[in-house]
């Protein structure tokens, strides 16, 4: 498969093992914008595990991913390297000041106040994260692994095969959770309740309530999330996920434990989001009707190893797909 | 003040809202009171502050003490309140379980006393110390939590409870800086030009209810925000959080520095009402009173974790005396011998105990976690799955 202009996602030979356990091996993978593509594999081929490499929550071993051409995932390389800039600063004002104050314990005190403030000043820094501290970071020759925040921060967001919902607060407040990055207000903003920050935060209510409306669970804004019928809350978990407004949609079977009416409903919404919002998804599913139904194009996972790639239809009639599912016909 | 509905931002939002029309004026002044939340906790506070000086002139209250010795206690309750807001923004809202509260409290404490007493000869006003005592406590917060906040749960713990103490100790053996066992006595009393704060104690009473105002304020503010949200979402599921985009780290990070900043407020304030500072006022057992407070209150509940610390502080250090006073003449047997006041602890672990079993949600508690702690057997099983050890955490 080749790497075309307008892919969202390229993922490169991705290989992760766990201890001998091969989970991923070589997986290439491309992503065209704006369609749907789907991951099927039997138990253990290692869909989950890919999502979580893209979704990075687990390093590769090997491989690495672009999202629209800028490289998001790759194995870490002298990440020990890091904490050196955190600490050698503070540790190094410190040793000044006590080769400098004489055995004056008080000096050492105000030297040690002036190390503590520095290493508060750096290491907030580090974790934010910022542009410019990445790009220094890179000068040095560090390589991590993206953050799950960074990656959607990048523009992936995503759900989760076990429904993860923020159970005890409300509908709203889960998809306003999700909105997050995209609300700008500061502690600061928040603290003297600036005219922008209501306002930001009257509009991100309303924002968050067509998010609602759109997988269907207009007017329920207050009832929690625990409180839920089971479809309705992986409806809330898609709403969440569409809220951070991602380019590239992971959906960890979106359909689990559905009866077949919600299946069609949360088929032909996976389908709207597509039309309406230009979404590009990536979908692991077990539901071949859902599968056949909507995909573009189906990547098909055995034990970690990539079997086959084509369109539905070539799917359906690949032998070794159907070997890997029904097992090899005796000889 | 009530609890803030999840939704609360709603009725600004909302058109309905804003229709007072045909509705009569109590209503009117409740949905006025809804909308302008931070002059409704202003209203109330000052109904509050104005109201106890009176109310412990009411017998069998004034028996128990003088009124001034009343208005004591409650600055020294406020202390306590402070304390509980602090930690209920860390273990209520962004649900890090910190043992080590007091640490922060103790900086607090030490920075007004080392810059604002005759023991350096420093003498920085308290109203700006105020704010430096809150940004050096800050400042430890950040210390201390940057390095540890990649641990969860009872490794936490651990680790703030270390820290707690640590610091302590730090002073107490720190002869040159901090005078060790001794403490520093000696502290500087606030001033206003043409307000004396003396042994009178109305000057300090009247200081703690406005800094309680305005925390309380900056509070509901950050609890209905952004940033409430994402501390709320790091408590009920830090994974699902940081993949809807909350940097997990900064945020906690921010929650222990808040919480260290609240206790660093009221360490300045404690020090300039005792006029004193030992290592001994900031033990494990001011940790762990605070905690209690939180919990007995209601987790993630502002006015309930309010109250909550006020009871206890008021029973631990006036009911308790009285109960024991009441009992002697009554000369039953065997019960009037007691000295509740020793058995403070004691009583307190019981009430704990009788708490957590009978309602673990606490005096006040949030609706949210009312509801959590109220789940059946399928729900419960469900908040435990095995899935949630399995899926790593980057």
């Amino acid at each position: 498969m080749t790497a075309t202009g307008d892919n969202v996602l390229v993922a490169r030979s991705i290989t992760k093992r766990f201890g001998g356990l091969v989970a991923l091996r070589e997986i290439a993978f491309t992503i065209p914008r704006g369609s749907i593509v789907s991951l099927i594999g039997p138990n253990g081929a290692g869909k989950t595990t890919f999502f979580n490499v893209v979704a990075g929550l687990t390093p590769p071993t090997a491989g690495s991913v672009e999202l629209g051409g800028m490289r998001l995932i790759a194995p870490a390389a002298r990440a020990w390297l890091e904490p050196l800039i955190w600490f050698v600063p503070p540790l190094l004002v410190i040793f000044i000041g006590t080769l400098t104050s004489g055995g004056n314990i008080q000096l050492v005190a105000v030297w040690g106040l002036l190390a503590l403030l520095l290493a508060t000043l750096i290491l907030p820094t580090a974790m934010a994260r910022p542009p410019w501290y990445e790009a220094g970071v890179h000068r040095l020759g560090i390589l991590r692994n993206a953050r799950p925040n960074d990656i959607v921060r990048a523009g992936i967001g995503r759900t989760f095969q076990n429904i993860r919902l923020f159970k005890n607060m409300s509908t709203l407040e889960n998809v306003l959770v999700g909105m997050h990055l995209k609300l700008k207000s500061n502690p600061f903003d928040v603290l003297l309740s600036t005219p922008r920050q209501r306002a930001e935060e009257a509009e991100a209510r309303t924002k968050a309530r067509e998010y609602l409306a759109l997988v269907g669970l207009q007017g329920r804004d207050r009832t929690l999330a625990r409180n839920l019928p089971y479809g309705d809350q992986r409806r809330l978990e898609l709403a969440r996920a569409l809220a951070c407004e991602p380019i590239l949609l992971l959906l960890d079977e979106p359909t689990a434990g559905m009866n077949p009416r919600e299946t069609a409903e949360m088929t032909a919404l996976i389908g709207r989001l597509r039309s309406e919002l230009g979404v590009t998804v990536l979908l692991i599913e077990h539901d071949m009707r859902v599968v056949m139904g909507i995909s573009d194009r189906i990547t098909v996972l055995d034990h970690g190893e990539w079997i086959a790639e084509g369109t539905p239809e070539e799917i359906r009639r690949n032998p070794r797909v159907i070997e890997a599912y029904l097992g090899a016909a005796p000889p | 003040m009530s609890e803030p509905q999840p939704d609360r931002g709603q009725t600004a939002a909302n058109p309905r809202a804003t229709d007072a029309r045909g509705i009569g004026w109590a209503e009117r002044a409740f949905v006025f009171l809804h909308r302008h939340r931070s002059l409704s906790i202003i209203g109330s506070m000052a109904l509050v502050t104005a109201a106890l000086p009176f109310i412990v002139l009411v017998p069998p209250l004034s028996g128990f003490n003088a009124q001034t010795v009343w208005i004591d206690s409650f600055s020294g309750a406020g202390v306590y309140i402070l304390l509980a807001l602090g930690l209920n923004v860390v273990v209520g809202l962004a649900g890090l379980l910190d043992l080590g509260y007091a640490a922060f409290f103790a900086i607090g404490a030490y920075s007004y006393a080392i810059l604002a007493s005759s023991f350096y000869g420093l003498h920085v006003p308290f109203w700006p110390m105020l704010i430096l005592g809150a940004v050096v406590a800050a400042l430890f917060g950040i210390a201390l939590g940057a390095p540890t906040l990649r641990l969860r749960g009872d490794y936490l713990a651990i680790v703030t409870l270390g820290f707690g103490e640590i610091v302590p100790v730090v002073f107490t053996n720190s002869d040159d800086l901090t005078n060790g066992t001794n403490g520093i006595s000696g502290v500087d009393r606030p001033s206003l030009p043409g307000l004396a704060f003396t042994a009178n104690p109305l000057p300090f009473y009247v200081t703690m209810a406005i800094m309680l105002t305005v925390v309380f304020i900056l509070l509901y503010r950050l609890h209905d925000s952004r940033l409430g949200r994402a501390w709320m979402a790091i408590r009920e599921d830090e994974l699902a959080a940081a993949s809807s985009g909350i940097n997990t780290i900064t945020t906690k990070l921010l929650a222990f520095a808040l919480g260290a900043t609240t206790a660093g407020l009221a360490g300045v304030f404690a020090a300039a009402r005792l006029v004193f500072v030992s290592p001994d006022q900031f033990l494990f057992t001011v940790s762990f009173t605070v905690l209690a407070m939180v919990v007995l209150g209601g987790m993630g509940n502002i006015w309930g974790v309010a109250v909550g610390a006020f009871v206890i502080f008021i029973t631990q250090t006036v009911l308790l005396k009285q109960l024991t006073n009441f009992l002697r003449p009554l000369d039953i047997p065997f019960i009037s011998q007691i000295d509740f006041l020793q058995y403070q602890f004691l009583l307190f672990g019981i009430a704990l105990v009788a708490m957590m079993l009978l309602r673990p949600e606490g005096l006040f508690p949030s609706t949210r976690r009312q509801r959590e702690l109220h789940t059946t057997q399928a729900e419960t099983e469900e908040l435990w799955s095995p899935d949630e050890a399995q899926e790593p955490l980057a």
